[in-house]
């Protein structure tokens, strides 16, 4: 490895960095609350919005992130109504605005197919006992429904967050300069593939190992008296 | 809008839109085949926890699941690998490897990506598999092949559908990345279109509804795969 | 499942003898996604600029050429990887890239500009260095891995450099106003203009030429050549000299750009 090289790229990738975790920051304080409410409206009794949200889950995770942005940056960027327009242009027309709203968008719909199946995994006397206990359903929701389903989520969501920090990888693709964006201009420039490469994806791995930590974290403390040898698949 | 209309019929840009298609399904079932080649032996090494092995199988899938794929595409395409070349030399058909050089990259990357995901799968689906069964079979003296091919594999290819079905659609959302470093399939065909046509929005949107209908059909195809295999089990459940 | 498989092999392999028996064939790498240099279109000819210079070449040299279209930035690391014999892209000479490929004599030199809005105040400004002071600390668009990119975050750096795929893909955020200015070749602004989303803008009113900074800019566009390779280099060399001696290069030029870009052989 070129040592020289290797000083000359990490100021770059760590200033890609910061970007890489602010998507990734959005994408869970945004996408979390919203994906759980989508999650719940899926499961409502009104058919109707139930299903444009199942179609509008489906659709994210039907088609790659990729076409989104494209769509997102590209397709509505050429609409007149869209540049005349300041508040869509101020979301559309800055490259990580539209990277951080697809990556939202994309999360929502994930983060809101993992929810939906945790509420429906509770068992139905769990309900039940709540109402026969005089709850009303907002207090049922709070502190007995969004409780255990959170519980039975977090494995699968800790997932998603490592998810969500790779994906903002093609952030790059529209010009937004983070880990990988820089990792690209530094391998078109030094032609130095390997050694970019390696240190790119350490700056990942350490991303995620602390992102997979805390949430680690956070499911051993709401299991708290529940720690049997559940298995956990990460 | 009649300018698209004129662009995809007259200039036959859906045709190639077609043939973009059938290459991105083309490169997404092979470089799926691929993983699953890689990730089988790995699974098993992870399953039989043998010593060292399964924990340098344990890293790979670690440092790729972590690593974003389009990552793993630039290193692939833009690191000069000769592998491949000196690969088809040894076969003799070099020339062959270099006219599908862009394709076999592409499937090379999506097959690395796609393996780390089917080795958990696959790991998983294993481990649900009874000791006893296994215990049974070799007691009734079948050969280590026999307990594999009649007992281990079939009823690991059960357990391991619903996931395999995840890390398809995974993997065939992936190939879209190949076209950043512009391998002719769907995504890339839709890009240098709407380059051209000056309409993006309407390239990216057919490119995406083309996407809803793979992973739709697909999803179709595996749910009668579950049935099938459940056969017999439903029942008992 | 094993007989598919075997079927699969051999198939391959006859595809393999079918065209290594057309012996005679140079590939070319080129990006066909930059108009009017190297445009590839449904079913994967390639016309433009470049094109017809690697035609010519190949005409030359008495072999057919067989296009490989690939993002710029790929080109110079699949040389090196043997996936095709020459680039022929708008390559431009660098000692940078010299490091990593061989190139042919030069064939052409473009002058390149910034393009701005048309009632934007730099347009009527009438030196480089007012120009670039004008816009340092602005968003500018360049193509990734040219070295137009280079040559701005040398000369401008303080502002937000923009770095896209395609050249294509620029030229659609200029339209839509995500960057202030773009950099590029003056074909390319040509072309650009002339199209309905182009015809806002304007090209500043001075060049930069590549002797204005010929460690970054190079020394006009080569034909890159795997490193060693020097058969194919000495080949090249002949007969673009014969090219241009014959005027060919010039009427090339002059057939796309309207202008002549043709650098004189000097052996």
């Amino acid at each position: 490895m070129d040592m020289e090289l290797v000083q000359q790229a990490i100021p770059f990738l760590l200033k890609g960095a910061q970007v890489t975790l602010i998507i990734g920051l959005f994408g869970v304080l945004i996408g979390l609350p919203l994906g759980i409410f989508v999650g719940l409206v899926r499961l409502s009794r009104h058919r109707q919005t139930a299903a444009c949200f199942s179609a509008f889950s489906a659709f994210f995770r039907g088609t790659p992130l990729l076409v989104q942005l494209f769509i997102i940056y590209y397709g509505f960027g050429q609409l007149g109504f869209v540049r005349n327009n300041p508040l869509l242009w101020w979301v559309v027309g800055s490259s990580l605005h539209c990277a951080i709203l697809a990556v939202v968008l994309n999360t929502i719909a994930y983060t809101s197919e993992i929810f939906r199946g945790a509420f429906q995994s509770i068992p139905i006397g769990m309900v039940e006992a709540a109402q026969a206990c005089g709850m009303s359903w907002w207090v049922a929701l709070f502190r007995v429904r969004f409780p255990l389903a959170l519980r039975q989520a977090l494995p699968a969501y800790g997932n998603e967050v490592a998810i969500v920090i790779k994906e903002s990888s093609l952030a790059s693709t529209i010009t937004v300069l983070e880990i990988t964006g820089y990792a690209k201009r530094l391998m078109s420039e030094t032609f130095a593939i390997i050694e970019i490469f390696v240190i790119a994806s350490v700056f990942y791995l350490v991303i995620n190992l602390l992102a997979m930590l805390l949430v680690r974290q956070v499911e051993k403390y709401l299991s708290g008296g529940l720690r049997t040898g559940r298995k956990i698949h990460i | 809008m009649t300018d698209v209309w004129r662009f995809l019929f007259e200039q036959r840009w859906a045709l190639s839109l077609l043939k973009g298609s059938a290459v991105t399904l083309g490169l997404g079932l092979l470089g799926m085949c691929l993983g699953l080649i890689i990730a089988l032996p790995l699974a098993i090494i992870r399953w039989r926890k043998v010593r060292v092995v399964g924990r340098l199988v344990l890293g790979y899938t670690m440092v790729v699941r972590s690593i974003p794929g389009l990552l793993i595409i630039y290193l692939i395409f833009f690191g000069s690998v000769q592998a491949v070349d000196s690969i088809g030399e040894f076969f003799g058909f070099q020339a062959a490897v270099r006219s599908a050089y862009p394709f076999l990259m592409g499937m090379l990357a999506i097959g690395i990506i796609s393996s780390a995901y089917s080795v958990e799968v696959l790991r998983g689906a294993l481990q649900t598999i009874p000791e006893g069964l296994i215990e049974a079979s070799k007691s009734l003296a079948m050969p280590r092949s026999a307990i594999y091919l009649r007992i281990v594999l079939p009823l690991m290819l059960r357990n391991a559908l619903p996931g395999l079905n995840n890390v398809w659609q995974m993997t065939i959302k992936d190939t879209s990345l190949v076209s950043v470093v512009g391998l002719g399939e769907l995504m890339r065909t839709a890009a240098l279109a709407a380059g051209i046509s000056r309409s993006p929005l309407v390239f990216y949107l057919i490119a995406g509804a083309v996407f809803l209908l793979i992973t739709w059909v697909s999803q179709r195809l595996f749910a009668v795969c579950e049935r099938h295999l459940n056969r017999g089990f439903l029942e008992a459940r | 499942m094993k007989k598919t498989l075997l079927a699969f092999v051999c198939g391959t392999a006859l595809i393999a003898t079918a065209v290594n028996a057309a012996e005679d064939t140079l590939t070319v790498g080129t990006e066909g996604d930059a108009p009017p240099y190297s445009m590839a279109d449904v079913n994967g000819a390639v016309t433009g600029y470049d094109a017809d210079i690697a035609n010519a070449v190949c005409s030359e040299m008495k072999v057919k050429c067989r296009f490989v279209v690939q993002s710029f930035s790929t080109l110079i690391p699949s040389l090196n990887a043997d996936r095709f014999d020459v680039i022929v892209s708008g390559l431009g000479i660098t000692e940078a890239r010299k490091k990593q490929i061989d190139y042919s004599i030069p064939y052409g030199g473009v002058p390149q500009y910034y393009v701005v809005a048309k009632d934007s105040p730099i347009a009527s400004v009438g030196s480089i260095a007012e120009i670039e002071k004008m816009l340092d600390g602005k968003t500018i668009g360049v193509v990734n891995g040219t070295t137009y990119a280079n040559y701005v975050q040398k000369h401008l750096p303080n502002s937000e450099v923009k770095t896209y795929d395609a050249t294509t893909q620029m030229l659609a955020d200029l339209e839509a106003g995500r960057i202030d200015s773009a950099y590029s070749d003056s074909p390319t602004w040509t072309d650009f203009i002339k199209t309905p989303g182009g015809a806002r803008f304007t090209r500043v009113k001075v060049a930069v030429r590549q002797a204005d900074d010929p460690t970054v800019l190079g020394y006009g566009m080569g034909i890159g050549i795997r490193k060693g390779n020097t058969a194919l280099q000495s080949k090249v060399d002949t007969a673009l000299c014969s090219l241009s001696k014959k005027g060919e290069l010039t009427t090339i030029s002059k057939k796309w750009f309207d202008e002549d870009y043709a650098i004189a052989c000097k052996q």
